[in-house]
């Protein structure tokens, strides 16, 4: 308890208790994706959660600090493995893992005080070092093929019924977390009931994609698809509940994280239409971390810290 | 070298794909970075954004009149390209001497602590840099003068993002062997990483 | 006053170039070439003896043929002797080997610019010293600075391919498989640079400078 209240007292931008929660949630994710795939996938959680945890422990004892040990150490490894793809081997993990921490989370200063969301970091970084076992390297729910691509491009996907119900059970191929799109869902309601996050935040992404994706497809008909089916694709949903949502790289008031939901919504649509490269919202994501504060007023740090 | 074939891949090529920070390391001019204000910074880079243009133009004329002739064959008649470095430099440095009086002279209060400048814009590597890079890349020369801006734009943009998340951060916390020109590095890692992957 | 021998002035004076007055880590000077060159290690050694002779042979000259020089003319002087030995040095470096002449490509010229500040910072500081003791400050400016070059570039070689090249020979660390091109990138040449920075600062306990 006594950690908890020494990290409240340095950094009012962290809520033990959501992040508590946050934790517990993304687990029942990776136990669903272990269910979904094979139980590998919780083998990557543990390593991962092992590796932040020591890359967090050995960073704060080298500087000869107490180490207080929370929530959101776990938090941040979750992540990650949650947006691999299911059969990833261990070393990426560990790898991806300890550079998301050390770089986008301790060298700012430790929790609640990075600028780049950790887990986007450790996604864009193992991206562009292993493009093809982090990128192309799904697997088909039902047959265990390895599929490369993710992309629901074909326009009539949802002709029927049947379709979406298997996407939303977790048949179409998709990162740990975001093959179950009814967990997904369910998962994000509970948090949003919870209020343990801003629901403002996911809406205006949702809303400004689908806007976006549909006028533009009206324009690039072959570049853009369908604007329903752009909620659905890659990880958009994911992201958009579980990572833009962290209160430490959002911007604080409603007006700046409005314009920041609209923002990561339209870099995710041109990139993906221009790019076709469903890592779009990653790029955007990071990019609008660093950008978003420009919507509100500067913080004032406050004395004592 | 920044390659492009018209104006819009032009400014995308200077300001993302090879930014002058980013892609050619230039301008990490060590007090620049310490600079903690936008308002210093970007009177710095106005200084910049007037010498670069005018260096590269006359650079890049004397370029191509004294340094290289090509004859109505298309053979190099006279190639004294080594002088090219000591040219410039000479170039930049009498650019640079005069603008900085100029403006000294006539926005005194403004410019006035930029007088010790003069040791302090030439010496960063951006200015000799860019004009070596600006005068290899363009083939006439309005477009020296178009894609110098453009650069200098580039360069703007950078600093001031860097800036801007810079003053977001609380160097309390940070290690104290990060603190400054280590973590500015990080932050230019990640923007490198970022803006390379937008050209695509 | 304790009078010291030759001997001790030199590793007094190489100890402290290289620790405390690291050109690159400490005083943070040509980032640029730094960060360009280190992808190879032969362009890092050309680079870091570019700026050891050309220190070195202006110094002379400027002690020898320039040393009465009027205060105002300092920089302009000292300017153009560097930019005159920068063009020789380039023109050296095409004779000598043109396709690494053209990998340096701008660098080579930077790495100068960087000459032509240490030049003018010891032009005022040196001007006491006897000729020996400011020739081996000199000296061991440029020698830290190819050091220091030469050591980033052979930690970037073998993260990136795990093994250390030049001219021919090699020296495999890790094994043939194992690939990580991203130390290449820029981003990879800040984040080493940062790292390598930071540590350094750390371990000669400069710490913070900001």
């Amino acid at each position: 308890m006594q950690n908890q209240n020494i990290l409240k007292a340095q950094n009012p931008r962290v809520n033990i208790k959501n992040i508590t929660i946050s934790t517990i949630l993304l687990s029942v994710l990776l136990v669903i994706g272990s269910l979904v795939y094979t139980p590998y996938v919780l083998l990557m959680g543990l390593v991962a959660i092992v590796s932040g945890v020591a890359v967090e422990y050995v960073f704060v004892k080298v500087r000869k600090q107490p180490y207080a040990f929370n929530a959101g150490a776990l938090d941040t490894p979750l992540l990650i493995v949650l947006l691999m793809p299911p059969q990833l081997p261990l070393y990426m993990v560990i790898v991806g893992t300890v550079f998301g921490v050390f770089f986008g989370k301790m060298i700012f200063g430790g929790l609640g005080r990075n600028i780049f969301h950790p887990a986007m970091m450790a996604y864009l970084f193992l991206l562009v070092t292993f493009p093809i076992a982090v990128g192309a390297n799904f697997i088909d729910p039902i047959n265990g093929n390895i599929v490369e691509s993710i992309n629901l491009t074909d326009a009539t996907f949802f002709g029927t019924s049947e379709q979406f119900f298997n996407l939303l059970l977790g048949r179409y191929p998709n990162s740990i977390g975001s093959t179950f799109v009814l967990g997904v869902w369910v998962v994000g309601a509970v948090l949003l009931f919870l209020r343990a996050v801003d629901w403002k935040i996911p809406l205006t992404i949702l809303l400004t994609t689908a806007l976006a994706t549909a006028i533009l497809g009206n324009y690039y008909p072959g570049q853009f698809s369908d604007g329903f089916v752009a909620l659905f694709q890659g990880q958009l949903l994911f992201i958009s509940l579980f990572v833009a949502t962290d209160p430490v790289t959002a911007p604080r008031t409603t007006k700046a994280r409005i314009y920041y939901g609209i923002g990561i919504a339209l870099i995710t649509v041109i990139i993906r239409g221009l790019a076709n490269a469903s890592e779009g919202i990653v790029y955007a994501v990071i990019i609008m971390n660093a950008v978003g504060p420009m919507f509100e007023p500067v913080e004032q740090i406050e004395k004592g810290e | 070298m920044i390659e492009f074939s018209n104006i819009f891949e032009m400014i995308i090529a200077a300001v993302f794909v090879s930014n002058i920070i980013l892609s050619f390391y230039l301008g990490i001019d060590h007090q620049l970075f310490i600079e903690k204000k936008h308002t210093m910074i970007n009177k710095r880079v106005l200084v910049i954004l007037i010498v670069l243009p005018l260096s590269s133009m006359i650079s890049f004329v004397i370029q191509q009149s004294l340094l290289i002739e090509i004859d109505a064959l298309g053979e190099i008649v006279r190639d004294l390209t080594y002088f090219r470095t000591i040219t410039f430099i000479v170039v930049i440095i009498l650019v640079n001497y005069i603008i900085l009086g100029l403006l000294s002279k006539f926005f005194s209060n403004q410019f006035k602590n930029l007088q010790n400048d003069f040791k302090g814009v030439l010496p960063s590597t951006i200015v000799l840099g860019s004009v070596i890079v600006i005068t290899s890349s363009v083939t006439t020369l309005l477009e020296s003068v178009l894609l110098s801006l453009v650069v200098v734009f580039g360069y703007a943009f950078v600093l001031n993002i860097l800036k801007f998340i810079e003053n977001q951060l609380e160097m309390k916390v940070v290690p104290k062997s990060f603190q400054g020109l280590p973590l500015q590095l990080i932050i230019l890692s990640i923007m490198a990483l970022i803006f390379s992957g937008f050209g695509g | 006053m304790k009078t010291t021998t030759t001997k001790q002035f030199i590793s007094e004076s190489m100890t402290q170039s290289i620790t405390n007055n690291n050109p690159v880590f400490i005083m943070m000077l040509s980032i640029a070439p730094v960060l360009a060159l280190t992808n190879d290690l032969a362009l890092s050694i050309i680079a870091g003896i570019n700026v050891l002779v050309i220190l070195v042979v202006a110094f002379l000259i400027k002690r020898g043929l320039l040393s009465k020089v009027p205060e105002q003319l300092n920089i302009i002087v000292n300017i153009l002797l560097v930019a005159t030995l920068v063009s020789i040095s380039e023109l050296v470096l095409q004779v000598y080997d043109l396709a690494m002449y053209d990998a340096i490509g701008i660098y080579l010229p930077l790495t100068a610019v960087s000459g032509m500040i240490l030049t003018q910072t010891n032009s005022k500081a040196l001007d006491k010293d006897t000729f020996k003791n400011a020739l081996i400050k000199v000296a061991t400016q440029g020698i830290s600075f190819l050091v220091t070059l030469i050591l980033i570039a052979i930690i970037r070689s073998i993260l990136t391919t795990g093994a250390v090249r030049l001219f021919g020979l090699q020296m495999r660390v890790f094994d043939v498989a194992y690939s990580f091109t991203l130390i290449d990138s820029p981003f990879g040449a800040f984040l080493i640079l940062s790292l390598l920075m930071a540590l350094f600062r750390n371990l000669t306990n400069r710490g913070a400078k900001s």
